[in-house]
């Protein structure tokens, strides 16, 4: 796949030719345009060889590990966990800021590592719940102070893990929230991923948690709940999309995903209103189709494409060989797209 | 990155690590200043491939006599009790137990935060004593070695050695296997 320097240069040619540029800006306007860093064979070779100097490191300290005394192996962690952090900081203080993040997300996964390995050495009793949010907070800790977006994705993973043990707890809908923010301000495309899935993730847990479970109906009724203020979400994101507002568009492509599967699940157990809701599954996705073409926006139509998968596989499943019945429902959601395309299509022309 | 930034870093990894290490030592001084007590053990399973070496502690004895277990199972109104222990002869028994430390004082001491769950039949009722501890990992060498011990013919006393604290609260000391004790010290493995 061509760089955006090559692309540039090809396009400019093609510029140049139709005399829309002047041939002489040409040399001038690629020299703006930085060339695409490349690593050359002795920089490989070094980094190979750091990896294979870590793998013996820990290869050989894990051949000893029983053998060491227990004041040893914690001093051990400490002393992994101490030099992750350091390392950071100085990768940090001289502008390799991308090494920075990830020896910081390095030491958040080592401090989780090692609240599990302190209470398997001492033998703590804990409580796992307590172990997974306390290094959440830890890594959310980090993610702060470095400006990590490695860190805060492990600080959503880990406090996602404590609000899944029992008892269940709504923290990752707050955690993603704030990871929302922070993706913003920090114009991460890796963070806003991780806080879009959290958000999802956080909100089935703290419906677990705050909702109270009245079977079947309240699962359905959960479920359609999630899906309505997922999509209610992903259309404020797609506004701020509209508005360039960085991440926005992750957001915007997960929560649409996050929309449908709930939607989905609201549907998946229960025989009532079995026909509308596969109708209308139908129907939003083909709809979600139209707006990610719309949109062009892939994570969006992809999200489309599945749940239509999921749809058709549904109706199939729940009709069986009732065939007329499946090609009625079909018939009936071809018939809507096709309205649906002829109005917008009247519209667009007029 | 800003010149405070790589400062903070360090700081609040420094803050991190000393706040395990403050964990590390609280738990080691409640261990040392809490009451011993040794409690019989039943069923072990010196090693899991997932949690490394350990040995599986289930604090299971006879029911005291006259001991209020009519049905099999956790009462719901024993949850989050508090035990009474008495010393019978070279270990522990559950004494009885009470919703409050000064109710389950008079049954016998030391008492400590933890469940009765009963067993087995009515006729021969056992107990289960639920106190937060449920494992002794030990070294791969050290629990084979316990694995093997317990495994011989012969009726092994296995006991395990609980400090109890002030607050009630059970930390484990260490493991003794027919008068063999293991214990948890900083410099053991």
């Amino acid at each position: 796949m061509a760089g955006y320097r090559e692309r540039l240069t090809a396009d400019l040619d093609l510029w140049i030719a139709a005399g829309l540029a002047p041939a002489g800006n040409r040399e001038a306007m690629l020299a703006m345009v930085a060339h695409p860093r490349r690593t050359d064979a002795a920089t490989a070779l070094v980094m190979i060889g750091a990896l294979l100097v870590g793998a013996a490191i820990i290869a050989l300290v894990a051949a000893n590990w029983d053998g060491l005394p227990r004041l040893a192996r914690f001093g051990l962690l400490i002393a992994a966990f101490l030099g992750a952090s350091g390392g950071a900081a100085l990768a940090g203080s001289r502008g390799r800021l991308n090494a920075a993040n990830a020896l910081l997300a390095v030491a958040a996964a080592l401090y989780a590592a090692t609240i599990g390995l302190t209470g398997q050495i001492f033998d703590i009793a804990g409580d796992p719940k307590t172990a997974a949010m306390g290094a959440g907070l830890a890594a959310g800790l980090l993610s702060l102070v470095g400006r990590s977006s490695g860190a805060a994705i492990a600080a959503l993973v880990l406090i996602g893990c404590g609000d899944f043990a029992a008892p269940t707890s709504g923290w990752l809908l707050l955690a993603g929230l704030t990871a929302v923010v922070a993706a913003r301000c920090w114009r991460s495309i890796p963070l806003a991923h991780g806080a879009g899935i959290a958000v999802i993730v956080g909100l089935a847990a703290a419906q677990m948690t705050f909702v109270p479970d009245h079977g079947t109906h309240g699962l359905q009724e959960r479920a359609l709940v999630a899906s309505a203020l997922l999509a209610m979400a992903a259309l404020g994101a797609r506004w701020l999309r509209g508005r360039e507002e960085p991440g926005a568009g992750v957001l915007y492509g997960w929560w649409v995903w996050g929309a449908l599967w709930a939607f989905a699940a609201a549907g998946l157990s229960g025989e009532d209103l079995r026909l509308v809701h596969r109708s209308l599954w139908l129907l939003i996705a083909g709809g979600v189709i139209a707006l990610g073409r719309h949109d062009r926006h892939a994570l969006v139509t992809a999200a489309g494409v599945a749940a239509l998968i999921g749809a058709v596989a549904a109706v199939m499943f729940d009709l069986g060989l009732d065939l007329v019945y499946a090609a009625a429902v079909f018939g009936l959601a071809a018939l809507a797209a096709l309205i649906a395309g002829w109005i917008l299509r009247r519209r667009s022309a007029a | 990155m800003t010149r405070m930034r790589p400062w903070l870093i360090i700081g609040a990894a420094l803050l991190l690590a000393a706040a395990l290490i403050l964990l590390v030592l609280r738990e080691y001084q409640a261990r040392q200043a809490g009451t011993e007590v040794a409690l019989r053990v039943q069923q072990v399973d010196p090693r899991s491939l997932l949690s490394g070496h350990y040995v599986q502690l289930n604090f299971i004895d006879a029911a005291p006599a006259g001991f209020d277990c009519d049905g099999i199972g956790l009462k719901p109104d024993q949850t989050r009790s508090w035990i009474a222990l008495r010393w019978n002869g070279d270990h522990h028994v559950l004494a009885g137990w009470a919703k409050t430390s000064a109710a389950a004082a008079k049954l016998g001491t030391p008492v400590l935060r933890g469940d009765v769950l009963c067993l087995g039949s009515t006729e021969a009722p056992q107990v289960e004593m639920k106190i937060g501890i449920d494992r002794f990992h030990a070294a791969q060498k050290e629990a084979e070695a316990l694995e093997a011990l317990m495994r011989r013919p012969g009726d092994h006393a296995v006991l395990a050695l609980v400090s109890v604290g002030q607050d009630g609260r059970a930390r484990l000391a260490g493991l003794k296997v027919d008068g063999r004790e293991t214990r948890l010290d900083w410099f053991g493995r």
